[in-house]
């Protein structure tokens, strides 16, 4: 049985004019998304800048609201829930965003960012709560007795230990991962990854796991899935992703990675040109059809359909 | 001449006197780079390379301050030319690329005048030449519609394509030096390969020495043909780009190099390094890594361990290169 399931999900936001941007054009971020996680895994979503996966990953903890489709959390919609069950909801499913920076409040101590959901949901007793960020501190690898230092007291990796600590404050089933390491230096970002890791087989949590790096990703993830122009056009299991990924888009994103092994450095296929084209004004038929090295005919005019080709196996192309 | 660098830097020392202290952000590097070659210069956020580059070009503002050093480029030092002098090589010889191109293009200009502004402020051309050679150039670097992109401003244009048009401005005189401080980091995989691509074809074009700061090993793997390991404003490794991946002497290098996750290795649980890197305010005259090393000793507490050479052009800043490296490759 699925944790969470998404049928059909559309985000469709108006645009503000931009100079090459018409006026009240829509972007269209998430464009009809289907997918599900099962309770214990971590799903990776990977792709290009833009392509909807932050909206994806909002949509899903309710902070943003869709334009279509549905959710589904331990099979009962969650689609519209507000009030008291959404606030019930809120302590199921939580989100850590990239920048760790700007998520947190810097006029807070570390003890009221830690325990302000506590605090919200009345968890406990005062003494009970402080008990419990105090733990928090602990799991995540921080000292409890910085508990009333500010965020600049911080570094970077510190603070998403600190963001991390908040997000398990309620004790979440599901935690939608945006970015978690990106803005992390090299030798901190294998730090937090290895710590998500344990907080996963410890609290048995299952992760929606969100990067441009597919490394990362597939570090982590037990299942990957490739978004493109709002539309997922790949899911596949991490294992099979570097042999078996078969969309020409997933196979473009792994041949653009590069391998720190010198030695490999000629090896490289040629990669795809150009950039995604805006998400106002996707391309007709396949919408990936201008940069793909295999494109014909037929992916000009009629967009294909996700469909599957093994086991646990999706894909969205023509030629599968 | 092969084997002749183009530029080297020596002993360059840069600090920023802050109402804290003393922040050696450089603290003593030295390297150079051959014409038609790439240095890879790799380290985390904050360890000095972005001040390392400025102050190749005497970029460094106050409270910043080059101590010492010197930056040889075709004979003369750098470091002791007036503003003036500077100016006429910056672009010329030695110019410089930029993480957020943002920030070195002019907001209020097209990326066409600022081009053809950079070729005619230093070349004798008409101002229909220049703008020729502008659009040959905005069309090497891969940009589409060259003629269109000439009357844009730069916050029309995408990040990749930015940065194609300040890679475009930075070849326009073709300098014998390019630094490319962080060139991709802000850029889509599939952008990023698309511009090393470029950079490399136009290195080999104009037989460009590059010095390519990145803390991405994957990228330094791609492109370097020697690699420099920086950490706390100081190279901690320098040699061959295969005998530092194949054989890492520091015990820095070694951790980054098993730390990174890796697509064509499928490996269960990665080492991570303890600890973070060290702020360089008032940074003491130790090991830097010291505080993380996993295999430090009662030595190591000596003072800075300098650059020595464990083979044929590989160099390693600890008292332990050797010893650690002969431990490890002594079978168990
Ligand atoms: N509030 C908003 N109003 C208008 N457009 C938006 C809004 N939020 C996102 N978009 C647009 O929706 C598209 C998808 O954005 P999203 O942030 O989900 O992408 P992403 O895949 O997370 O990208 P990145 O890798 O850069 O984080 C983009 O074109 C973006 O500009
Ligand atoms: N203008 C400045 N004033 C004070 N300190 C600075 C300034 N610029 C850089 N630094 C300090 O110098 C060190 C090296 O910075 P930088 O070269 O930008 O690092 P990197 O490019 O390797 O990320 C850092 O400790 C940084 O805080
Ligand atoms: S449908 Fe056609 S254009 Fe789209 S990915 Fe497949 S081959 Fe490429
Ligand atoms: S000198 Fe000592 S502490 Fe420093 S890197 Fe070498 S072994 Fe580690
Ligand atoms: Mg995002
Ligand atoms: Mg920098």
């Amino acid at each position: 049985m699925s944790l969470l399931e998404v049928r059909g999900l559309i985000k469709h936001y108006q645009a503000g004019g931009g100079f090459f941007r018409a006026t009240r054009e829509r972007v269209r971020a998430v464009d009809g998304v289907s997918l599900s996680l099962d309770r214990g895994e971590t799903l990776g979503l990977v792709g290009e800048s833009g392509c909807g996966k932050s909206t994806l990953g909002k949509l899903i903890v309710r902070l943003e609201e869709p334009t279509a489709g549905k959710i589904f959390y331990n099979d009962r919609e969650i689609t519209s829930l507000s009030g008291e069950n959404l606030r019930e909801l809120r302590c199921k499913i939580q989100i850590i965003f990239q920048d760790p920076y700007s998520s947190l409040n810097p006029r807070q101590t570390v003890g009221s960012i830690i325990g302000e959901p506590l605090a919200n949901f009345k968890v406990g007793a005062k003494e009970a709560q402080r008990q419990r960020v105090s733990e928090l501190l602990e799991t995540v690898g921080l000292d409890p007795e910085h508990i009333s230092r500010y965020p600049h007291e911080f570094s970077g990796g510190q603070l998403q230990r600190i963001n991390i600590a908040r997000a398990l404050a309620l004790r979440p089933e599901l935690i939608v991962c945006d970015e978690p390491v990106s803005s992390l230096d090299v030798s901190i970002r294998v730090q937090i990854l290895n710590l998500l890791r344990e907080l996963k087989r410890r609290f048995e949590l299952s992760y929606i796991f969100i990067s441009h790096d597919l490394a990362a990703v597939s570090y982590l993830a037990d299942r990957i899935a490739v978004m493109y122009l709002g539309k997922i056009v790949e899911v596949l299991p991490t294992g099979d992703l570097v042999s078996g990924a078969c969309h020409p888009y997933t196979r473009v994103l792994l041949a653009a990675v590069p391998v720190a092994d010198p030695r490999q450095r000629y090896n490289r296929r040629v990669t795809v040109q150009g950039e995604p084209p805006n998400p106002a004004s996707p391309p007709p038929g396949c919408r990936f059809h201008p940069r793909c090295p295999e494109a014909r005919q037929a992916c000009r005019e009629k967009e294909p359909v996700l469909k599957e080709v093994g086991e646990r196996h999706l894909v969205r192309c023509h030629l599968s | 001449m092969p084997g002749e660098p183009v530029l080297a830097v020596d002993d360059l020392k840069t600090v920023f006197l802050t109402r804290h202290g003393v922040i050696k952000a450089v603290n003593g590097v030295s390297f150079a780079v051959e014409a038609g070659k790439t240095l890879g210069l790799v380290g985390e956020s904050g360890c000095g390379k972005t001040v390392t580059s400025l102050s190749l070009l005497g970029l460094i503002e106050p409270p910043g301050k080059i101590l010492s050093g010197e930056v040889r480029l075709n004979g003369y030092n750098l470091l002791s030319m007036s503003q003036k002098q500077l100016r006429q090589v910056r672009g010329k010889e030695i110019s410089l690329v930029l993480q957020n191109p943002m920030t070195s293009l002019n907001p209020v200009l097209t990326v066409g005048t600022q081009i053809i502004e950079t070729i005619i402020s230093h070349e004798r051309v008409s101002r229909a030449e220049a703008r020729q050679r502008a659009f040959d150039l905005l069309t090497r670097v891969g940009l589409p519609y060259p003629e269109k992109l000439l009357k844009c401003y730069p916050f029309q244009l995408s990040g990749g394509m930015r940065q194609r048009a300040m890679i475009a401005m930075a070849l326009a005189l073709h300098p014998k030096v390019l630094i490319a401080d962080e060139p991709t980091t802000a850029l889509d995989v599939t952008v990023q390969a698309q511009i090393l691509t470029e950079l490399r074809r136009l290195q080999t074009e104009f037989n460009t020495a590059i010095i390519l700061i990145t803390h991405d090993l994957g990228v330094v793997a791609e492109m370097a043909d020697e690699v420099a390991v920086m950490y706390a404003g100081s190279i901690v490794e320098y040699g061959g780009v295969i005998e530092v991946f194949e054989n890492p002497g520091h015990p820095y290098t070694r951790a980054l190099l098993r730390s990174v996750p890796r697509l064509d290795r499928k490996c269960e649980t990665l080492e991570h390094i303890q600890g973070q890197p060290p702020s360089l305010l008032n940074i003491p005259d130790r090991c830097a890594f010291l505080p993380r090393c996993p295999v430090a000793v009662g030595e190591c507490s000596g003072p800075r361990p300098r650059l020595e050479a464990v083979a044929s052009k590989h160099m390693v800043a600890c008292y332990q290169a050797c010893k650690v490296r002969a431990r490890e490759l002594q079978p168990a």
